[in-house]
């Protein structure tokens, strides 16, 4: 089972590749505001990354209430179990 | 019953006064409201009020027993219900006979001897928007954003509510349900706002749409004989027509809710100012862009995420094409829905290279550039929105490319001026939920300014000589 901190650091490598504008660096509390470039469609592209990553599928209304990183997280370990 | 006609002037002042001496008893208030919207309603025909009440009455059932089981089967299985029942309603009074004489022609082109005399079939008013407003509603408690209404007599009085129910905005239950549970304000401030933004609308309609009307159905009706220049200048005039006409609409919409305790969903924000399409839309027709972008862009574009770029690039093309034909049964609105979708598609996936140029020039330079092109797609794209089929666009076109340029229009110009006019005081107003809102400003400008739209409206002799709301006909 991987700890929220190596999951955190493996959505900094998938975002930073899917909004290609430099380094990212999130916290459970990041939210699409903080980020530079991080607007709703590349956020389809990042969800199919992290689907990609993981081997499961997100539903829309799963992704739809996702607040913060933090939130994107507990739904990965939830998911995973 | 038109907003700007007589009877809605007797109609409306019943209703308001009748509406706050019932302040006590909000069922009764409620009721009150639902028992004038279908009279509005049934003023146009009163066959229509069935159809209203029994989409109405089927969205709530359908939608209550849909929350009402966990069984994920069984839920789809009403969302697809749902679904079929509405859009099915739809298709046949707005487009039956629009797929079958389009497939005729397709036969007759291949050779086919086929024979079709049109049903003869009234468009029912409203039926796109309430449709819309209904079908939204179902997806959302499907989706579990919030849970399903209990109270049939205010949700068939939320769907049927008369300021919002011809022509939009299209509400979105979780803002209009909960006003019509609460208990509603009567406040002066309010009363003033809601009259401002109501003559501002009714300005914008009779004044400015309607005068332009007059140069744009001549110069569209006689394309043939006229100069480039002619026609260029009705294009323009038309997008102003269109936009002082459905806003016009919309302020009075908001205006006359308001009078009622209610907020509806801002549907303009000033579009003429956006540097790209995206923005234009997010700007324009607003609660149908974000209908669109609910309902249709953002599940497409989830569904096809594996294909990448072209994912979003087909989900634009698809959902504005779906706008396209959810206008009107015609080639040229699914043209001009095509159009746009691509040109979304584009912006999208330029979006990082086009910051890249924005970087490299004046930020002003840039802005005003771009807010020119922008203005040259938009009237493109009104002139096929327009002409009454392709053939009808491809003329006007030709014209304007082919025909000796004159540089005297045959139309009156000096009507260009009310468009700037309209455009300096919308930029200066520009923070403001709407253009007219000047309750802040001291009482003799305020009031002086006031009378003049009022003595402005009643002398103009479009007055007597009314169009219907363009967008009566979606």
């Amino acid at each position: 089972m991987k700890t929220q901190l190596q999951i955190i650091e493996e959505l900094n490598e998938i975002f930073t590749e899917v909004i290609d504008e430099g380094e990212v660096s999130l916290t459970p509390e990041t939210t699409a505001n903080d980020v530079d470039g991080w607007d709703s469609l590349n956020h389809i592209q990042i969800i199919y990354a992290v689907e990609k990553k993981y081997g499961f599928k997100f539903t829309l209304p799963e992704i739809q209430n996702l607040k913060n990183i933090g939130d994107l997280v507990n739904l990965i370990i939830e998911k995973s179990r | 019953m038109l907003f700007s006609s007589f009877s809605f002037f007797i109609f409306f002042p019943i209703v308001f006064i009748l509406y706050w001496a019932l302040k006590a008893n909000r069922k009764w208030q409620n009721m009150l409201l639902l028992v004038s919207s279908y009279v509005f309603y049934g003023w146009w025909d009163w066959r229509f009020c069935f159809l209203l009440l029994f989409s109405s009455t089927f969205g709530f059932f359908v939608t209550k027993l849909l929350s009402e089981t966990d069984s994920d089967k069984k839920r789809r299985l009403y969302m697809n219900l749902s679904i079929v029942v509405h859009i099915g309603i739809l298709c046949y009074y707005k487009y039956f006979n629009f797929f079958i004489s389009s497939f005729t022609d397709f036969a007759k082109n291949l050779g086919f001897n086929v024979d079709y005399t049109p049903l003869q079939i009234a468009l029912p008013l409203a039926i796109s928007f309430f449709t819309f407003h209904i079908l939204g509603y179902t997806y959302d408690v499907y989706q579990r954003k919030y849970p399903a209404s209990n109270n049939y007599f205010e949700f068939i009085a939320h769907i049927a509510f008369f300021p919002q129910l011809v022509a939009g905005p299209i509400e979105r239950a979780n803002h209009l349900l909960p006003q019509f549970a609460n208990k509603r304000q009567f406040s002066w401030i309010k009363m003033e706002d809601g009259l401002m933004q109501m003559l501002w609308g009714f300005f914008k309609k009779i004044v400015i749409a309607d005068t332009l009307a007059t140069q744009v159905n001549y110069a569209f009706a006689h394309y043939q004989d006229l100069h480039p220049i002619t026609l260029i200048i009705a294009v323009i005039m038309f997008t102003f027509q269109m936009y002082c006409d459905f806003s016009g609409y919309s302020d009075i919409a908001l205006g006359c809710a308001r009078l009622l305790g209610f907020e509806l969903l801002q549907n303009f924000n000033y579009p003429f100012f956006s540097t790209s399409v995206s923005e234009f839309w997010r700007k324009w027709h607003m609660s149908l862009s974000n209908w669109i972008q609910d309902y249709l862009f953002t599940p497409i574009s989830f569904n096809k995420r594996a294909w990448g770029k072209f994912g979003i690039f087909y989900a634009a093309l698809v959902s504005f094409t779906i706008s396209g034909l959810w206008h009107g049964a015609n080639w040229t609105f699914i043209i001009w829905g095509a159009v746009h979708g691509i040109a979304i598609g584009y912006e999208l996936l330029t979006k990082k290279k086009r910051k890249g140029w924005a970087k490299k020039y004046n930020p002003i330079a840039y802005s005003i550039g771009s807010g020119i092109l922008v203005f040259i797609f938009w009237s493109f794209t009104q002139l096929i929105f327009r002409a009454t089929s392709v053939d009808h666009f491809y003329g006007i076109l030709k014209q304007i490319v082919t025909a000796k340029w004159v540089f005297q229009p045959e139309v009156n110009s000096v009507y260009l001026l009310y468009i700037v006019g309209l455009l300096l005081f919308e930029w200066f107003q520009r923070s403001k939920p709407y253009a007219l809102q000047i309750i802040n400003w001291p009482y003799y400008i305020k009031w002086a300014i006031c009378a003049l739209i009022i003595i402005t409206i009643f002398s103009s002799k479009n007055l007597n000589n009314q169009t219907e709301f363009l967008y009566f006909q979606f």
